[in-house]
């Protein structure tokens, strides 16, 4: 099982992992089914963003609860420390990768709406308008960010395991 | 720091582990305050603890810093090994 032998941040990383790819699937599923784009249905685009912040939530409190029945099962609870210097030296290493990944989607989005406004037969996402791929732009950004840094914690706790 | 200084740094946690009455990976970690997963790391070499957690080893065993943990270079090593 992957909750073996690990301590409390790697079960948080393997759960914020498992939450990153929710959101992806359930962001991607809503935005299919959204009519219009943002300067003619706001609302739509506002109410997605809405439900995805309470199935977040949900999420949240649906993993945590089983991750704290999990520990008390298999007696982790007792432990004295849930974080302790190797995790935060492990947390600076996935930040530095989630703080280029970021960096690197900014300048992506950027050039992106860059070239559709001066290239006049730019190929990519052409029926986008540059503010709707912005605001979705930022929230797949966020996620992808989110998943490398979690995926470096996990690569580096079972490099060092 | 160059490249030619860096080495290896071996420890010895385990066997003075044995030495203080077979102390569990648990019990050293709640003395330490550091999580089990992270004393494992330490004594399979896989991650090098900080300075101030290498002094409360020396104190919890009773004994020096080098006869926990020792160094050796890669420039030693190739000495050794010519």
């Amino acid at each position: 099982m992957i909750f073996k032998n690990s301590n409390f941040s790697e079960q948080a990383a393997w759960i914020s992992l498992i939450f990153t790819v929710f959101i992806a699937i359930f962001y991607t599923n809503g935005l299919s089914q959204l009519e219009g784009d943002f300067a003619s249905n706001a609302g739509a685009i506002v109410g997605l963003w809405g439900s995805t912040i309470i199935a977040s939530i949900i999420f949240a409190v649906v993993a945590f609860s089983l991750l704290a029945f999990i520990r008390k099962l298999n007696g982790d609870d007792e432990d004295i420390s849930l974080i302790d210097e190797r995790d935060e030296v492990i947390e600076n290493k996935a930040s530095t990768w989630a703080y280029y990944n970021l960096s690197f989607c900014i300048m992506v989005m950027i050039i992106h709406i860059f070239c559709q406004g001066v290239i006049s037969s730019y190929p990519f996402f052409s029926n986008v308008p540059p503010l709707d791929f912005l605001i979705h732009g930022l929230m797949f950004s966020g996620i992808l960010v989110e998943f490398i840094a979690r995926a470096s914690q996990i690569y580096h706790y079972r490099k060092a395991a | 720091m160059s490249k030619k200084a860096k080495g290896i740094i071996s420890n010895q946690l385990r066997k003075k582990r044995f030495e203080k009455d077979e102390m569990t990976q648990q019990e050293l970690a709640k003395a330490l305050g550091i999580t089990r997963q992270t004393i494992a790391a330490i004594e399979a070499g896989k991650y090098s603890p900080s300075l101030e957690i290498a002094f409360c080893l020396t104190d919890i065993f009773e004994t020096s810093l080098d006869e926990i943990f020792q160094w050796q270079s890669y420039q030693e090593n190739a000495e050794q090994t010519k």
